[in-house]
């Protein structure tokens, strides 16, 4: 088993193990309002991981079929969270720009994908949807450290999610843009290749683990 | 496996990812430091707004009853005297008076007596010195003494639990409260009794005042006067909580945490105090 198969399992899991703990939360009255309807990240993300396991085991759907899908999902991934995030902003004067800036993101990553002509994973999509949500993060930092200090800052589910968007997106952004160039260099071994892009599959696995840490914070009482 | 001249890119990728991951996570614990440390610092400014206050209101409250002791002792001295020398000099001309006026004189000469008497019981009321010298159960039952005396409302005064010594400033922050209690049911209630009743439990000191009048207005949001606000500053001064409720007539229920800092631990010896009452 390759580097690159155990991250892919690692992300699987992680996926699966996510939606499990999203199931309490499902028409959970007592859970936090904003992370009431969180759990259908969980449920997208496990669909396509089923999706993908099925490709490796039987002939459908094929593994072009799954990058298309895998690129159009970019844009619920990045329309989720970054609302998700836009939400959890303190309403300010900055806001319609930001607002903007995620039409703008999502205008260019539609432009990107359907003018792509090819079948692989746009990595210029993944990139441009990276560095918006980064930024986000940034916003929702920056807002956060001027606001008055929280006395229960680890136990918000927000500043879980948020965190591990932050780490996953920020540690994607290398990959993702040399992704392309990597791809077409013919020098480097494809196992190589595999091992280096399964460092998003690392990533998005932590991303995932995050986010079950905000499942566990949304349940508890003192919270709210 | 990277040693190849051609997987140097790769190890460039690694690094960069290394490195970018180790930013965010210097970034995000500097943060978090940042809000530690802000947090400390708003709650340190909290406390010291708190303790700030919390001088104010003792200054306050300290003021208010040094004035009032001031007042009545003053009262006392000055027309008291007054009164008393006037009562003086009216009962000793009363032989010389006719016959015709001599019931109006002897009438006047009552009053004055009453009047003495009130402002007397009015002074000793202003001044701390009764809580002080009689203790909390003397004093209150001197207070509502005060509302037989004049036939202003009849009393039913009851002291239970095993009495525990206040400190003395405590002692006549809790009297002041229920003083306050009383004038408010006295002068809003219509009513006609007025039950008072004070329990010591092992942590805690219960103080519960009822009329029987008209109680509060449900559809009228209450009005915070000065008596409330003076009741509201002294239970926060001393840690209690109170309450008002509606029974057959107004309830007023206080409660005051019995800790080391508020009680005495050798029991004060005060002498018994008898008033006498005289009838209207």
């Amino acid at each position: 088993m390759s580097i690159h198969d155990i991250m892919e399992w690692f992300q699987s899991s992680c996926m699966i193990l996510s939606l499990v703990f999203s199931l309490p939360l499902i028409n959970n009255k007592k859970v936090i309002k904003y992370m009431q309807h969180f759990y259908w990240y969980s449920v997208v993300a496990c669909l396509f991981v089923l999706l993908k396991l099925t490709s490796r085991w039987f002939t459908f759907p094929s593994r072009e079929v799954i990058t298309i899908i895998g690129n159009y999902s970019i844009l619920f991934h990045f329309i989720f969270l970054s609302l998700f995030i836009l939400f959890k902003v303190p309403r300010q004067k900055s806001t319609k720009s930001l607002f903007a800036l995620f039409f703008l993101v999502i205008l260019g990553t539609l432009y990107c994908l359907l003018t792509s002509v090819d079948s692989k994973q746009n990595s210029l999509c993944f990139a441009i949807v990276n560095l918006g949500l980064v930024f986000f993060c940034l916003v929702y930092y920056s807002n956060f450290f001027e606001e008055l200090p929280r006395p229960k800052l680890l136990q918000e589910p927000s500043f879980w999610v948020i965190t591990g968007i932050f780490f996953c997106m920020s540690t994607c952004i290398p990959i993702n843009a040399l992704h392309d160039y990597l791809r077409t260099d013919t020098t480097l071994k494809l196992e190589h290749k595999k091992d280096l892009f399964s460092i998003a599959y690392l990533s998005y696995g932590s991303l995932h683990l995050f986010i079950i840490k905000a499942y566990l914070c949304s349940k508890s009482p003192k919270t709210t | 496996m990277f040693k190849e001249p051609e997987n140097h890119l790769i190890v460039f990728t690694i690094y960069i990812v290394i490195g970018v991951f180790l930013l965010c996570f210097i970034f995000l614990a500097l943060g978090y430091m940042l809000q530690r440390r802000l947090l400390r610092n708003h709650r340190e400014l909290e406390g010291l707004i708190e303790t700030h206050n919390v001088t104010i209101m003792q200054v306050e409250v300290q003021t208010k009853q040094d004035t009032l002791a001031k007042v009545g002792a003053e009262l006392a001295r000055t027309v008291g005297r007054k009164l008393t020398q006037v009562e003086g000099k009216l009962t000793s001309s009363l032989p010389l008076i006719n016959q015709e006026n001599i019931q109006v004189a002897k009438a006047a000469a009552r009053t004055l007596t009453e009047a003495v008497e009130e402002l007397r019981d009015t002074s000793r009321s202003m001044s701390s010195e009764i809580v002080r010298h009689y203790g909390l159960k003397r004093a209150i039952e001197i207070e509502l003494d005060q509302l037989i005396k004049y036939k202003i409302f009849s009393t039913d005064f009851q002291f239970g639990g095993e009495p525990i010594f206040l400190k003395p400033y405590d002692e006549l922050l809790v009297f002041r409260i229920i003083q306050e209690s009383v004038k408010n049911a006295v002068k809003h209630s219509e009513g006609s009794k007025i039950k008072v009743f004070v329990k010591f439990a092992t942590n805690c000191l219960f103080v519960m005042i009822e009329d029987d009048g008209i109680g509060y207005p449900t559809n009228v949001k209450p009005e915070i006067g000065k008596g409330l606000h003076d009741i509201h500053q002294r239970v926060r001064m001393l840690n209690g909580s109170y309450e008002f409720l509606k029974s057959d007539g107004a309830l007023f229920k206080l409660s005051v945490p019995l800790t080391e800092e508020n009680i005495l631990l050798e029991p004060i010896i005060r002498p018994e105090i008898i008033i006498i009452t005289t009838e209207a």
